[in-house]
């Protein structure tokens, strides 16, 4: 849940990065903290290991300007993508307002997509909270490969509930903003709907 | 506490401790009048002491303000005088407190409210809109409805959070939750919603107006007090077609509701989607292997060590396989090996082996 400090004017909001192994995660914080200027951001904090798993999360803080003189700060995370990874990423979607699906698009991952929206929907279930009713982004990711289902399969595939959906190449940063700018409208629509 | 006598006008104080529940009589030292001091006017201390003039008024009043606010609070105040002659019943300590025309509707979609609303009113219930998690709280604590229907996704404070903090308290445990949210995706959720957090029933907010009654009946008939209690209500209102409504619907339906929403949600994936979900979790443990470490695999598969070198994570795997495959869908074979032998046999097979 978002969190709004009145004291210091700050509402603080948690966008969690969600999918299969490997599918870019990780890709889309580094390119975002890349691409942000320093004053707008915090220290991305991964806890990676060299074959690129991630073991726990990473971590970026990211400051998007100001709504009625509140500080709006997103606090983006990622999960570890190994299936069996669950109760690390059961126990990051703990509070959070926005969910962002990066599914990767080669054929041969396409049961690791659906599975891992699955256990998503399992997690989140577990906190109290729907996926069919939060705000929930999706991004198919590795768009530049050769061996890719194409993006109207996947949409049919993992977008049952019809929410906004990017091609995206994180490595490179094509639609990586895109998806990012679209989570944190609706987590800020949802904000406004409660408060 | 402070009171006046009537004739001399005289303050006298009198301790608090001394004022019995029933009243106190003190005889005032100054004209010798007999005065009836009671406690709870704490604002009116005046009025309690007149001993001839004041309860003339003080008793006017009250029957006159009961039939003055009918709509609102005449339900309220009805029960309240129903229930003082039951009191000898048994069950009556534990819920005398619920009031069992009373239903709160806590939900963001003003459809969903209206809906309700007009069921119920319609039924005799006494039906209590609220937008948000924490009115709902506030106004379940304050009303004590016999049952909440509520949304999973209210604002402030979630349902499941409201159902949880319910049934903590002593005094609002043995209300009855029911979730209106939207559709199960029988697919993806693995858990019907009224398993979780004690739910006492879901219902699919777009299968609202055919299933309301029939999912009222069944958790009230599910249980043995509310049924007990509810013939103290046919006494109470004074408008009198309330009553009989709700009394012959909880008799007449309590069999068919119960069994139609449960297999709905939870029996009909299990069956038919089990053993493919089963083996495709196996496959995505096993893929996740090899995708991070595809050439340790391969070298592994060539010398015939896959499972030694892996055992970690296939038993990471097979530990979260476990967890997330129903038994009865286990027990209609090993999925896992089963996986795991298709697995290793493509590899081998790309490796020419």
């Amino acid at each position: 849940m978002s969190f709004i400090n009145y004291s210091s004017k700050e509402i603080n909001c948690k966008i969690v990065y969600y999918g299969p192994g490997l599918c870019g995660k990780t890709a889309n914080l580094q390119f975002i903290y890349k691409k942000t200027a320093p004053d707008k951001k915090g220290k991305l904090i991964s806890l990676a290991t060299e074959t690129e798993r991630t073991l726990f999360f990473d971590f970026l803080p990211l400051a998007l300007g100001d709504i009625k003189g509140f500080k709006v700060r997103f606090h983006l995370y990622t999960v570890p993508g190994q299936v069996f990874y669950a109760a690390s990423r059961k126990l990051i979607l703990k509070g959070c307002d926005g969910i962002i699906f990066v599914a990767d698009s080669q054929v041969e991952r396409a049961e690791a997509n659906i599975e891992s929206l699955d256990d998503l929907a399992f997690n989140l279930e577990e906190h109290g909270f729907d996926l069919n009713t939060m705000p929930f982004t999706l991004q198919y990711n590795k768009r530049d490969l050769p061996n890719v289902v194409p993006s109207d399969e996947m949409d049919q595939m993992l977008n049952n509930r019809g929410v906004p959906w990017f091609d995206c190449v994180a490595v490179d940063g094509t639609g990586v903003f895109e998806t990012l700018k679209d989570s944190a409208r609706q987590v800020i629509l949802e904000l406004k709907k409660n408060y | 506490m402070v009171v006046g006598c009537p004739k001399c006008k005289v303050k006298l104080k009198i301790a608090d401790e001394k004022i019995k529940p029933e009243g106190l009589k003190i005889k005032c030292p100054k004209c010798s009048t007999v005065l009836m001091v009671r406690k709870p006017a704490a604002p009116a201390p005046k009025p309690a002491a007149a001993p001839a003039p004041r309860p003339a008024p003080a008793a006017a009043p009250r029957p006159a303000a009961a039939p003055a606010q009918p709509s609102t609070i005449a339900p309220q105040a009805a029960p309240a005088t129903t229930r003082a002659p039951e009191a000898p019943q048994p069950i009556e300590a534990q819920a005398k407190e619920l009031n069992l025309k009373k239903v709160l509707v806590a939900h963001e979609n003003a459809m969903v409210v209206e809906e309700v609303m007009s069921q119920l009113t319609e039924e005799g219930y006494l039906v209590l809109p609220v937008p948000n998690g924490v009115d709902t709280l506030v106004q379940t604590m304050k009303e004590l409805p016999f049952m909440v229907l509520l949304d999973a996704a209210l604002p402030k404070i979630d349902g499941f959070e409201i159902i949880k903090r319910l049934k903590e308290k002593e005094e609002t445990k043995d209300i009855k939750t029911v979730i209106i949210s939207s559709k199960i995706d029988e697919a993806r959720q693995r858990k019907n919603p009224a398993s979780m957090y004690g739910v006492n029933a879901y219902i699919d907010d777009e299968d609202l107006p055919g299933t309301l009654m029939n999912v009222m009946a069944a958790v009230i008939s599910g249980q043995a007090p509310p049924e007990e209690e509810a013939p103290p209500e046919p006494p109470k209102p004074v408008a009198a077609p309330e009553p009989p409504k709700p009394a012959p619907k909880l008799a007449a339906v309590p069999e068919p509701p119960k069994p139609a929403p449960k297999p709905k949600a939870a029996a009909g994936p299990v069956a038919t989607q089990g053993p493919e979900k089963a083996r495709r979790l196996a496959r995505t443990v096993l893929s996740d292997i090899d995708l991070y470490d595809p050439e340790k695999v391969l070298e592994s598969i060539r010398n015939n060590k896959f499972e030694a070198v892996f055992a970690e994570e296939l038993r990471e795997g097979l530990k979260h396989y476990q967890m997330r495959i129903p038994k009865e869908v286990r027990a209609q074979g090993n999925f896992f090996q089963e996986s795991l032998d298709a697995f290793l046999a493509k590899k081998k097979e790309q490796l020419g082996i």
